[in-house]
């Protein structure tokens, strides 16, 4: 027994890793709370500090639980969490939302451990031998097992959280055996969608996956059945845009990151590319960061926490942070890819989508590529929650790495 | 290496393990290397956008950083103090608060005004009125008593902010008002002693850059960054505010009562040139100046000219008596009352014959001042008529002197001579007047008029002290005491009588000028000039008042009219026992009159060597104190038997690199930045907006002293909306 706790087969440079990351968002929380009132000064650091313990402990329980265990429990750690996602609307707590289970003094998000349970359940029922996942109706199962959660979060409501889910639905399917051409046959609307809005955009859309089609030579039936799909699409659209009231446009937008107003979301992003872009090549030092320090941003030590990073660290501290997402990644990656069992390899490729999804949307929010959506930055933001899963997570491709040659 | 020995492992690993199940054996390779791939590219996307917006970006968002917290917080100098000779304060300061709001921060507008309103008595609806105006911050009121806006800092409404500033009072209103002046609403002095004093009085503003943070408050001061006010110099005027109090209600009361357009009083120390009150009306109230006709601020005893008429006798009457054209005991005759002169008629108001030179100025006789002034000459009547300064600047510290008109006898008539004798063709100013009838009170010794006494530093510091300065001496002091007895008995006996006052020996003259006629030649038979010039007691003259009044109706004679106003302002000064009373004048005994200079050659900031030639000229002695080039400042020493006994240049140098800097080119600098580079040097700095320099004055490479400040005009680097679209 004591030999499988022996640190020989713990991938040490994925734990110190994230180990790193974790210090990296305690720094950033210290700086990011230093200057406010001395009484909640270091509540959050210390919280966190608290955290990152509970997780260390989490982790090293999952890296070293059988494999087993949790492919025979996924499914009913998916229930629990679903009953977690609706227990939070009847005693959830939040403000304007429901998101959080309170206990005692400890907040529960119990969408972050949806994260966790959803990927061990679409994980169990892809990796069975039989599955073939080019037949509609075990696709669908696959899919509810993803929309459900989704629904649920998406009506906390907690957009960023819900987008993980279905961020993680088509890579994992893919990496699980979805043929490419199925996989096109979902996004080519979606394609249609976005170029309907100009012409010229929508030709050429409308050529390439023409082209895809016959190149998958299927016969005249499937290619005219998607052909008209997407022309109905691309028609429907524009029809359907200007449908809406202009509000209801402008909340689009909004959305969608196209226009920004200077007070709402806007001004987020605004204030945030300030800090950044001021921290410039070497940054503005420890606790010095002014826009951090002077509240000119709002969620700074939450959501825009690679905000004090990039101001009080600069461009190196950026590009260090970003090198160590990328190891933990690739690394992931590549384990997802030599592991025999296949249900951890699902597990593994999806832990390392959540990853990927979360870091590019939250960074790429706060340098102002992608839309305002309210997602935590993992391993960094404060949140005791996130940390816990992400955590949770990291031990499952520990565990994956460690037992990378049994099969299950 | 370790990945494809990785991946070798597996594949030999794969075979032992064929046939158990569940397999993850439809991993394929590529699937690995596209996720790799578009995972490579997403964090390359990351990595050039953050190249661009920390590196490319940084300096323009660093500069939209700086801008939102960085503000230069002014803190305005509070302004000197314009005292009374005796410390009474004419001019001063009084904290004014006013009252703006953060919209932001206001959640229930009607909760809020209602709130606002019940504190502070704006009414409700101006309240709602000013919160819809489209802007970040509004201001709700600018009047707040200091006790409401203590009340309203202390119950720290969000948004809300109590703004002091200091506001310019003048305690008298329109008391002195034209001579004080009076600031616009930045406090910059526009007008008499408050624009002329400008750069004593105003101080020097302090201003620190302070880092704001999200909600405008004040954070902290930028260390190193902060530059304290200093409060402007304090002036001690020779203004007796009594006296100005006494001469301002007789002037007005006159005025009123004479249905007059204006008029003008002024008393002075004759033996000093001090001036102790000046008035003029119409008047004004300091406090609402900007409300007031511009009109009624004008100081007219210095800026109004007239023909003064019998009061400039005395300039005929000194050249008479120094040329002794007409001996006492002999008579002229005066040709009762009608004179042909170069064919034009001179009248005198009464039918006279033979008159002695007393008679004929204590008659006021126009026929027989002209007869003697045409015995005395052109170039005579001339010379000492600008002796008394005439035509020239008195050089008193007030703004907007003029200097009269006087022409060279080069332009006169045939006629002038007799005209100028009793006072037309020539135009003069009150202080003029006061001044040349100083000179016959103090001996003969024509004063520079002075209203400063001092200049203080707030600390009580002099910086600038009044000591009597001599411009020349015009006549010998015995023709002084024969004017002085002939003035004497203008009041005793002659047109000056209703200014007598029992047991007061007081000289005077009288003067009833016309008009001239607006756009046209001759003069008016309707619109006269009555004033009337004294001096007491008439041994030891302490005191010179001197009124005129424009356009009285229907009595009109400077003995009707102004004598007896001068009379009241007398017997009022008289009354004032409470204040102690003057210091004895200085006496200086008499020197022959080609021994004095002319006006002394202003040789402050000339060469030394000029300033040596010049003093050489005038043969006065002069000594130097320190060492350089240049003269920085003179200094009068006055001895026994001489005004001007040596001068003392003090002498510097203007030039060494020291004192003089070369200002940097600071355009395009962060405010931060040219304030490091200016500080360094020594430069003071004026900051107009924010963000990055735009302007500099001077420009770049030009020298400027050290102590002077150099303008900065900066502009925001870019605004946050334009970011955005």
């Amino acid at each position: 027994m004591l030999k499988r706790f022996s640190l020989d087969n713990l991938n040490l440079s994925i734990l110190l890793t994230v180990c790193v990351l974790t210090v990296c968002g305690l720094v950033a929380i210290y700086s990011a709370t230093y200057s406010t009132e001395a009484v909640t000064a270091h509540e959050k650091f210390s919280k966190q500090m608290v955290w990152f313990a509970i997780s260390l402990i989490a982790l090293f329980f999952v890296t070293y639980t059988p494999i087993k265990i949790f492919y025979k429990h996924a499914y009913t750690i998916y229930a629990i969490c679903l009953f977690l996602l609706i227990l939070v609307f009847l005693i959830g707590k939040g403000t304007g939302t429901r998101r959080w289970i309170t206990l005692g003094p400890v907040w529960l998000q119990p969408a972050e451990f949806a994260k966790v349970g959803a990927l061990l359940a679409l994980a169990k029922y892809l990796s069975r031998d039989t599955r073939n996942l080019n037949n509609l109706k075990e696709l669908v199962i696959a899919l509810l097992i993803i929309l459900i959660p989704f629904v649920l979060v998406m009506r906390q409501p907690d957009l960023g959280s819900a987008l993980v889910f279905l961020a993680l639905l088509l890579p994992v399917l893919h990496w699980a055996g979805l043929s490419a051409m199925v996989l096109f046959v979902f996004l080519a609307p979606l394609i249609s969608l976005v170029c309907a809005f100009n012409y010229y955009s929508f030709l050429v859309a409308m050529i390439i996956i023409c082209v895809i089609l016959v190149f998958f030579q299927r016969g005249l039936t499937f290619f005219l059945v998607n052909f008209i799909i997407n022309i109905g699409v691309g028609i429907i659209t524009p029809i359907m845009w200007d449908l809406l009231k202009e509000y209801q446009q402008n909340r689009i937008l909004t959305f969608l990151g196209l226009v920004q107003d200077p007070h709402g979301l806007g001004y987020q992003v605004i204030q945030s590319k300030v800090a950044i872009g001021s921290g410039g090549f070497s940054g503005k030092g420890f606790l010095e960061g002014t826009q951090t320090h002077l509240r000119f941003l709002p969620e700074q030590h939450t959501d825009f926490v690679f905000c004090v990073i990039g101001e009080e660290f600069g461009f190196i501290g950026a590009i260090i942070l970003l090198s160590l997402f990328f190891f933990l990644v690739t690394k992931a990656i590549d384990i997802a890819g030599s592991v025999k069992s296949k249900f951890l390899s699902i597990v593994t490729f999806g832990a390392a989508i959540i990853f990927i999804f979360q870091i590019f949307v939250n960074i790429g929010m706060t340098i102002g590529i992608m839309p305002v959506t309210g997602l935590p930055l993992p391993f960094l933001s404060y949140g005791g929650s996130s940390l816990l899963a992400n955590f949770v997570l990291t031990g499952l491709i520990l565990n994956a790495a460690r037992k990378r040659f049994e099969y299950l | 290496m370790k990945k494809s020995s990785l991946y070798q492992k597996t594949k030999s690993r794969s075979k032992q393990a064929a046939g158990r199940k569940p397999v993850n054996a439809g991993m394929q390779y590529w699937r690995i290397h596209f996720f790799k791939y578009i995972l490579s590219a997403v964090a390359f996307g990351l990595f050039l956008r953050l190249i661009h917006i920390q590196i490319f970006q940084n300096e323009k968002f660093e500069a939209m950083a700086n801008e939102q917290y960085n503000r230069v917080s002014a803190q305005k100098a509070p302004r000197g103090i314009i005292y009374d000779r005796n410390n009474v304060a004419l001019a001063m300061n009084r904290p004014h608060y006013s009252l703006g709001v953060y919209k932001r921060a206001i959640k229930d507008v009607r909760r809020f005004s209602n709130k606002i309103a019940n504190l502070t008595g704006v009414d409700k609806y101006k309240i709602v009125h000013q919160l819809n105006k489209r802007s970040k911050y509004v201001q709700l009121t600018r009047d707040l008593d200091e006790e409401t806006a203590k009340i309203i800092e202390a119950l720290h409404i969000p948004g809300v902010q109590v703004h002091r500033s200091l506001e310019r009072l003048y305690p008298f209103d329109s008391k002195l008002s034209q001579i004080l002046g009076f600031v616009d609403v930045d406090g910059k002095g526009i007008s008499g002693l408050e624009m002329k004093f400008d750069d004593q009085l105003k101080g020097h503003d302090g201003w620190e850059i302070v880092q704001k943070d999200a909600r405008g408050r004040n954070v902290m001061p930028v260390k190193g960054l902060t530059q304290k006010s200093k409060n402007g110099n304090n002036i001690v005027l020779t203004i007796h505010n009594v006296y100005q109090g006494i001469i301002e209600e007789e002037l007005a009361a006159t005025v009123a009562h004479r249905n007059a357009r204006g008029g003008i009083a002024l008393v002075t120390n004759p033996a000093t040139g001090e001036i102790l009150s000046m008035a003029s009306v119409p008047t004004y109230n300091a406090n609402q100046a900007s409300k007031t006709n511009p009109a009624s601020w004008r100081i007219r005893a210095i800026t109004d000219i007239f023909e003064p008429g019998s009061t400039f006798k005395i300039i005929t009457m000194m050249a008479g008596l120094e040329n002794d054209i007409l001996p006492p005991g002999k008579k002229m005759d005066c040709k009762n009352g009608q004179y042909s002169f170069s064919g034009e008629l001179i009248t005198d108001t009464a039918k006279f014959g033979e008159l002695t030179f007393t008679e004929i100025f204590k008659n006021s006789s126009n026929i027989g001042t002209a007869q003697l002034a045409a015995k005395i000459g052109r170039r005579n009547i001339f010379k000492t008529a600008r002796s008394f300064g005439f035509g020239n600047l008195t050089g008193i510290e007030l703004p907007g002197e003029v200097g009269g008109i006087f022409k060279n006898p080069a332009e006169w008539s045939n006629f002038t001579i007799a005209a100028i004798s009793y006072g037309y063709e020539v135009a003069v100013t009150g202080i003029q007047m006061a001044m040349a009838y100083g000179a016959i009170a103090n001996g003969g010794m024509l004063m520079k008029p002075s209203i400063i006494k001092e200049i203080q530093t707030p600390a009580g510091e002099s910086i600038h002290k009044f000591y009597p300065q001599i411009i020349r001496q015009v006549m010998d002091p015995n023709v002084a005491q024969k004017m002085t007895d002939i003035l004497k008995e203008v009041v005793e006996d002659g047109t000056g009588t209703n200014a007598k006052i029992a047991g007061l020996s007081m000289a005077g003259k009288t003067g009833t000028a016309q008009k001239p006629l607006e756009g046209k030649s001759g003069y008016s038979k309707v619109r006269f000039i009555a004033s009337f010039a004294a001096y007491y007691p008439a041994e030891q003259p302490q005191y010179l008042v001197y009124v005129s009044i424009d356009e009285p109706f229907p009595i009109h004679s400077g003995g009707g009219v102004a004598a007896p106003t001068v009379k009241r302002i007398i017997e009022k000064m008289r009354n004032v026992h409470t204040l102690p009373r003057q210091e004895a004048p200085q006496q200086y005994t008499q020197t022959s009159q080609n021994e004095m200079p002319d006006r002394l050659p202003e040789l402050s900031g000339r060469h030394k060597d000029t300033a040596m030639q010049l003093l050489d000229e005038h043969k006065i002695a002069y000594e130097f104190q320190g060492s350089g080039q240049m003269v920085l400042e003179q200094i009068i020493v006055s001895g026994q038997n001489k005004p001007v006994e040596k001068v003392i240049l003090v002498l510097g140098d203007f030039e060494t690199d020291s004192k003089y800097q070369e200002v940097p080119d600071l355009i395009g600098l962060s405010l931060r930045e040219a304030i490091a580079k200016l500080s360094v040097r020594g430069i003071q700095i004026k900051i107009i907006g924010n963000g990055k320099v735009v302007k500099q004055t001077p420009v770049a490479g030009e020298k400027i002293k050290v102590d002077a400040s150099c303008y900065l005009e900066c502009a925001p680097a870019q605004s946050l909306v334009s970011l955005i679209n």
